[in-house]
């Protein structure tokens, strides 16, 4: 319902920004393993 | 009458320690010790300066705020001002902390530099943390022994012991076998642990460490008071953390020669009798190292 | 030509799901109302809450005198564990973002959040991160007892609880991701026309900033518990020196969360003193620019003060003074705040209803908790203070006294909003003040405590910290108790009570859209943005 007055646009760019943030979330958290993995191995 | 209240609820603890000053005065303590080296010293007023300064702020801030409560009331027909910017206002109060912080930050650099410098140390001794113990390691000289909670505490803090523990002369920070060092002498410690992570912290000493399985990590002391100091465990380490104390007797350097003598003469009576011991266990248990060896320390006491 | 047909179409279907929401137990389950949702976040918060406290109590219960009574010390150790993991994950975090659900859709002029469904899952998932943590608790070794921060190797010890805990932070942390993903396209995409950035209120600031710190960190925490995991079951040796790894890794990527954690739980709080303060003043925000670059500042140099907590690990001399002089200069622009609201409040109009009265106390009593925080940054005296009830101290200051405070005052403000009614106020009097007085006695002696010595995380003491760990107790249940009173407020204003007008409080008026609506809230509003000057 909320929606309902929403631009195809704002829709865009909000999904947009919401796969983003996530992918930047999953990078953050691969990035941190990896850094254990780097200094286990120093 | 709400202000008075105000005022009184927000510091009313304050006011109630000073009450309780008097007699048992131990007991009621509200400060950090001085301790007994030169660096604990330096911590003390380090950590009184920083409350100081925090004190004053503290009265001024508080004050402005309880002066509005107190006056700028709509009971009392104030009617509201209408700014809500001062750059002014905002540049002092902005560069003003700043100049305290580098005010506090100078003394503060250099105590850690001080802290830092392990050179130059009289003796050594490792310091080991294990569940729920520590071990005393004195390099140079061979001499090594475990140091336990002491019976009379560990009775008495089972649950449901029945004794009453006010009882108990040192109740928790009480060990079998203290460390034992010679005063005025730079001691060098060397801190690491056997399977999780302690801390060793005497307070007396103001120094405290993390012992880490692994890695061995410094601290040192020069105690200059003849006395007996009693520190804690500093790092959660499992169920009984808060029972493995730390107990330092500083002496005379004569005395602690003998004490060092008679701790090498007792582990060479130890050491005969004790390996056909320790090879009759081994026999009869199943062999473990582990084993053998509480056997050969616990013997060498 | 279809996107206008699209939006008749629509505007027919506002009118036609104008017969409310769903009802029963289908409602709360698949809502995607943002109303709906903050209320599910905040009623868990508060349930939550008194678990976390009465993990507390038996905590504090045991700690009245020295001698062991009551628990084993490795079932107090769990106690002592799963209430901050409780208190933090469970009761504090999940507030703030009842809050935001509900207030900034409102205060943005916005219909509900972006993304809606997302928000539901958010909720549900806390309740499954939950649900396992507390039925950790009854498997065989025991709950978690490792202390919150569940530091290796002594977390590994941990019998099969450990799985599920893990598994619950997973869970906790994957919920404030997608919370906070939701709050940032909401806030930069659906506020009203003419609502710029610098014309947001400070609460919205605020969650905009936290938003992107939990996006900056609850991954790196993650990423800490995975490898607890896979050192665990799968012979990895990220953090066992035996197999070339290291304990204090765990502790640097664990603090690289933690320390920006703890903004994150606070500057939801300063956001909701920084609406709180200037209606009950009658006067505008003092210094609202500089309010917003000094949450920026803090939340950015959040990132660069984590080893203070490992000031005992054993870094080299660069490392300590490094974060020593970081940590420190995060005082100033806290401080910045303080004075903006002390100056806010200077000759303005006050009065003190129950959400000034709580502000006001976080004002007083977060200030003392900043000063032990300063103190503790001063890494030489931390040697002394570090692990002991010092700590304990500081961080209860800031937490209770501080968020919870301020969470507290934020419910007093928008209840009359969200239920129409407004409340016992004179009850909500007696509660602010035996919180405050309580929360005093409870927490004020252990900076006494840490001081003379007593180490933190342990069940029993020598008998020289006898004397406050009692008044600390006697505190702990008075605050508890009090709590009891807030929760029955609550509901008492839910079933009823004199109606609430547009704007509740007489200081209210063009202080923010939220009074624009009425009281209660309609289930949907702003389903036409309005136009902001």
């Amino acid at each position: 319902m909320a929606q309902g007055n929403q631009s195809a646009e704002q829709r865009r760019r909000i999904r947009r920004t919401a796969i983003l943030l996530g992918v930047v979330a999953l990078l953050i958290y691969a990035a941190f393993i990896a850094s254990g993995m780097l200094k286990a191995q120093a | 009458m709400k202000t008075v209240k105000r005022a009184l609820g927000a510091i009313s603890t304050a006011a109630l320690a000073a009450l309780w000053s008097a007699p048992a005065a131990a007991a009621w303590t509200l400060n950090l010790r001085q301790g007994v080296t030169p660096l604990s010293r330096e911590i003390y007023h380090l950590h009184m300066l920083i409350f100081w300064i925090c004190v004053v702020i503290a009265v001024a801030v508080f004050s402005v705020m309880i002066y509005s409560i107190a006056t700028f009331r709509k009971s009392k027909g104030a009617v509201s001002a209408n700014f809500s910017h001062n750059t002014t206002a905002e540049v002092i109060w902005t560069v003003i902390p700043v100049m305290i912080l580098v005010a506090m930050a100078v003394p503060a650099a250099r105590t850690l530099v001080k802290i830092d410098d392990t050179s130059g140390a009289d003796m050594t001794i490792k310091v080991t943390g294990y569940q729920w113990k520590w071990q005393y390691d004195y390099v140079d000289e061979g001499v090594s022994f475990f140091s336990t909670l002491s019976q009379a505490s560990n009775e008495a803090r089972q649950l449901d012991s029945g004794v009453n523990v006010y009882e108990v002369e040192n109740y928790l920070l009480d060990v079998d076998n203290p460390l034992v060092v010679p005063v005025d002498k730079k001691v060098r410690v060397l801190v690491t642990g056997a399977d999780v992570i302690h801390n060793w912290w005497v307070p007396d000493f103001g120094m405290k460490k993390d012992a880490i399985p692994g890695f061995i990590n410094e601290l040192w002391f020069r105690a200059d008071k003849v006395g007996t100091y009693r520190g804690q465990c500093a790092e959660l380490c499992g169920r009984d953390h808060g029972f493995m104390p730390i107990v330092v007797r500083v002496v005379e350097q004569a005395e602690y020669e003998s004490w060092l003598a008679s701790q090498k003469a007792a582990r060479q009576a130890a050491a005969a009798p004790a390996a056909q011991t320790a090879d009759q266990a081994g026999a009869v248990a199943a062999p473990n190292a582990n084993q053998k060896t509480t056997v050969l320390v616990a013997n060498a006491e | 030509m279809s996107a206008t047909k699209t939006h008749g179409h629509a505007a027919a279907h506002d009118h036609h799901d104008d017969h409310g929401p769903a009802k029963g137990m289908m409602r709360w389950l698949t809502t995607t109302n943002h109303k709906d949702i903050g209320t599910m976040y905040l009623i868990f918060s508060l349930v939550m809450f008194f678990i976390g406290g009465a993990m507390a109590l038996v905590v504090r219960a045991e700690l009245f005198m020295p001698g062991m009574q009551l628990v084993d010390p490795g079932f107090y150790n769990t106690m002592t564990t799963v209430h901050a993991l409780i208190m933090v994950f469970g009761a504090i975090m999940p507030a703030t973002v009842g809050l935001a659900n509900w207030m900034i859709p409102l205060q943005i002029g916005a219909p509900d959040m972006a993304l809606p469904r997302l928000n539901n899952f958010s909720f549900w998932l806390l309740v499954a991160a939950f649900s396992l943590l507390i039925l950790s608790l009854f498997v065989p070794g025991g709950g978690p007892a490792a202390g919150w921060t569940l530091y290796p190797p002594l977390v590994l010890q941990t019998g099969d609880a450990f799985p599920l805990a893990i598994f619950a932070i997973h869970l906790a942390g994957a919920s404030s991701i997608m919370g906070a993903i939701n709050i940032i396209v909401t806030i930069m995409n659906l506020r009203a026309p003419g609502m710029s950035l610098m014309k947001m209120p400070l609460f919205v600031w605020t969650w905009l900033i936290t938003a992107y710190l939990l996006i900056a960190v609850m991954p790196v925490f993650a990423g800490a518990v995975t490898m607890l995991l896979t050192d665990h079951f799968f012979h990895t040796t990220f953090f066992a020196a035996a197999g070339g790894g290291d304990p204090v890794l765990y502790q640097h990527i664990f603090w690289f969360f933690g320390h920006p954690e703890v903004y994150i739980m606070i500057l939801p709080a300063f956001g909701i003193v920084s609406e709180i303060i200037p209606t009950f003043s009658r006067k505008k925000l003092f210094g609202y620019d500089a309010m917003v670059y000094a949450t920026a500042s803090i939340a950015f140099l959040s990132f660069i003060v984590w080893a203070h907590h490992m000031f005992t690990v054993g870094m080299p001399l660069a490392g300590e003074m490094f974060f020593m002089l970081s940590t420190m200069l995060i005082a100033v622009p806290t401080g910045v705040k303080v004075f903006n609201w002390t100056a806010t409040m200077w000759r303005g109009s006050l009065t003190f209803e129950p959400p000034m009265l709580f502000a006001l106390a976080f004002l007083f009593l977060f200030t003392i908790g900043g000063f032990s925080g300063l103190m503790m940054g001063i890494a030489p005296a931390d040697f002394q203070y570090h692990d002991t009830y010092f700590i304990v101290a500081h961080f209860h200051y800031v937490l209770v006294p501080g968020a919870v405070f301020a969470i507290m005052a934020g419910v007093y403000y928008w209840l009359p909003k969200w239920t129409g009614h407004m409340y016992d106020m004179k009850l909500a009097n007696i509660h602010f003040w035996l919180s405050a007085i309580s929360v005093n006695v409870l927490f004020f002696p252990q900076h006494f405590l840490g001081l003379a010595g007593m180490p933190r995380r342990i069940p029993d003491y020598s008998t020289q910290f006898a004397d406050w760990n009692m008044v600390s107790s006697i505190g702990a249940f008075g605050f508890g108790l009090s709590q009891l009173l807030f929760v029955y407020i609550i509901i008492k204003c839910a079933r009823g009570g004199a109606r609430a007008s547009e704007h509740v409080w007489d200081g209210a008026y063009n202080h923010g859209l939220e009074w624009t609506v009425p009281s209660p809230a309609p289930y949907h509003t702003f389903d036409e943005a309005p136009v902001v000057k």
